[in-house]
């Protein structure tokens, strides 16, 4: 028998629902957004799994850093950004209604970023000096992206030096 | 209002209680619920089906004397009288077990049933030792991109090495799961991991409370049996236990529904929702067509409804035939057969179990 993915012609979700009807009873329609069920699963020496667990946990890092400390020069935006994996949209506004920035850090779930392999700007302008800060996985975009808590929270605290005007 | 009022109205009370026996109140959805949804978050690969046998054993009525068999299949027996009739769910679930520890501290897997391992890839993985379970994750292919077809499936317990691994408790033979739970649907269906035979062990477990055995005409077994999903090997023991004595056996096992949008209709359609099924064919065993028309009219005459109709794969029942015993292997619908949601419709849940309940009562 294969044992091939199925494919999204394939993909029906099933609600448990034996009419359409019964489906639009229980609120469900066309756009209705649809995730799988996850729970963190914490293995192994502080590791942790879960989809999308390192771009949490850099989101983590960054609240944890940032309500520890204080700016001594300057002002620092703190912000959590939507669509970063589809349009950038939330990036791109917060640097266009907010900058441009002297400099900026961005967090993302990567392995370790050299300046070779440095991203381009998403917008030159207004987001022209950055850095990327990125926190490392294994088996990135699965079910189980793993991260490792104590990276995790060596990232906090490069966040909370940096915040405070550090390097 | 005087003592005496009080203490005449509360005695009415117990008289009108008394009337309504439990043994006549009908099953529920939310009972059959109440006794599978522990059931089903219990763990038990192959072989290591204590802990759902424990939880087997919680759920009896009071009267029942429960025994373990050298196999580790679970009996329960009551009335007395010929025919002996035996009921048989298993214990079991797919899974797998630890074959070897890598250099690198990942495990190595064999599976314990038939499924598609690729159903495991990229999930959270439990290991189950004599110390506790050991939390890990079954490994993704190499590249979710560009491979198509799964490869090799292991079990990653964030170790790197052999000796770290071991130090864990892990050894071969330990059986590896994923978490499970059992999820409530739309309506009254339900979802979770190894409904698989759970499902026959609280249909067990609700007939049995509403008999009464000092009223049974003949002698019935109740086996919750092991091994089944690697070979029935758990009833071939119980088989061999009994010889040629029961004048019938009942498996109580699955039966795919075919009814997902995907099945074609064509072959084995039991949809949910519509009552248990009569197994009557399937790859190990073709039920006498006079038992199967002989239930089928004593349930439409008991107003229950029950499909029948025939499947691949094999039953427990089937391990008596070699001793002369006629089966009539019972299931009730499942959607998505030994995958992690597994679905089924809880009314046939309750009728499945009204269904044992008439069998052990009238036939």
């Amino acid at each position: 028998m294969s044992d091939a993915p199925f494919t999204f012609d394939e993909a029906f979700v099933d609600v448990g629902a034996g009419s359409a009807a019964h489906v639009a009873g229980l609120g469900i329609e066309v756009l209705s957004v649809v995730t799988r069920a996850k729970a963190p699963h914490r293995y192994g020496d502080s590791l942790l799994a879960a989809p999308v667990a390192g771009r949490r946990a850099a989101c983590a890092a960054l609240l944890r850093a940032s309500q520890q400390a204080r700016p001594q020069r300057g002002s620092v935006v703190i912000a959590f950004v939507v669509e970063q994996g589809f349009t950038r949209r939330g990036l791109l506004t917060v640097a266009r209604s907010l900058g441009p920035f002297s400099e900026a850090v961005l967090l993302d779930a990567t392995s370790a970023t050299t300046p070779d392999s440095r991203p381009p700007s998403p917008d030159p302008t207004y987001l022209a000096n950055f850095e990327v800060w990125g926190l490392p996985v294994r088996y990135a975009g699965t079910p189980v992206e793993t991260v490792a808590l104590a990276a995790a929270a060596r990232m906090e605290r490069g966040l909370v030096v940096r915040i405070g005007g550090g390097e | 209002m005087s003592r005496l009022r009080v203490c005449l109205m509360v005695a009415m009370l117990l008289i009108g209680s008394a009337i309504r026996l439990p043994a006549q109140r009908p099953i529920t959805v939310d009972e059959a619920q109440g006794v599978l949804a522990p059931l089903v978050e219990a763990y038990g690969v192959s072989r290591m089906e204590r802990p759902v046998r424990q939880l087997v054993q919680q759920y009896l009525p009071g009267w029942a004397r429960a025994e373990t068999d050298t196999a580790g299949n679970l009996w329960v027996r009551a009335g007395r009288g010929d025919p002996l009739v035996v009921f048989v769910a298993h214990l079991d679930e797919i899974g797998f077990r630890v074959t070897g520890i890598r250099d690198d501290g990942q495990l190595l897997l064999e599976a314990a049933g038939g499924f598609f391992t690729s159903l495991y890839e990229a999930e959270p993985a439990l290991v189950h030792t004599g110390g506790g379970i050991v939390p890990g994750v079954f490994t993704p292919r190499d590249s979710m991109i560009t491979r198509r077809s799964p490869g090799e499936i292991r079990v990653d317990v964030g170790t790197s090495s052999r000796a770290a691994t071991e130090a864990l408790g892990i050894v071969t033979g330990a059986t590896v799961t994923m978490p499970k739970q059992y999820v409530r649907l739309a309506g009254t269906r339900a979802t979770g991991r190894s409904f698989d035979d759970r499902v026959g062990c609280a249909a067990l477990l609700l007939a049995l409370s509403r008999i009464d055995p000092a009223k049974l005409r003949h002698a019935v077994a109740f086996v919750w049996s092991v091994r089944e999903e690697i070979g029935l090997e758990g009833a071939g023991v119980a088989a061999d236990a009994l010889g040629p004595s029961p004048g019938r056996v009942h498996a109580i096992d699955t039966f795919v529904s075919s009814d997902a949008p995907l099945d074609p209709k064509a072959y084995a359609l039991a949809p949910l929702g519509q009552g248990p099924v009569i197994r009557a064919l399937d790859n190990s065993y073709a039920s006498p067509p006079v038992l199967v028309d002989s239930l089928r009219a004593m349930a439409k005459a008991a107003r229950l409804p029950l499909q029948y109709g025939t499947t691949s794969g094999g039953n427990d029942g089937s391990q008596f035939a070699a001793w002369g015993v006629p089966n009539v292997a019972l299931g009730w619908p499942l959607r998505y057969s030994h995958s992690p949601v597994e679905t089924i419709d809880l009314r046939d849940v309750v009728h499945l179990a009204e269904v044992v309940r008439l069998i052990v009562e009238r036939w």
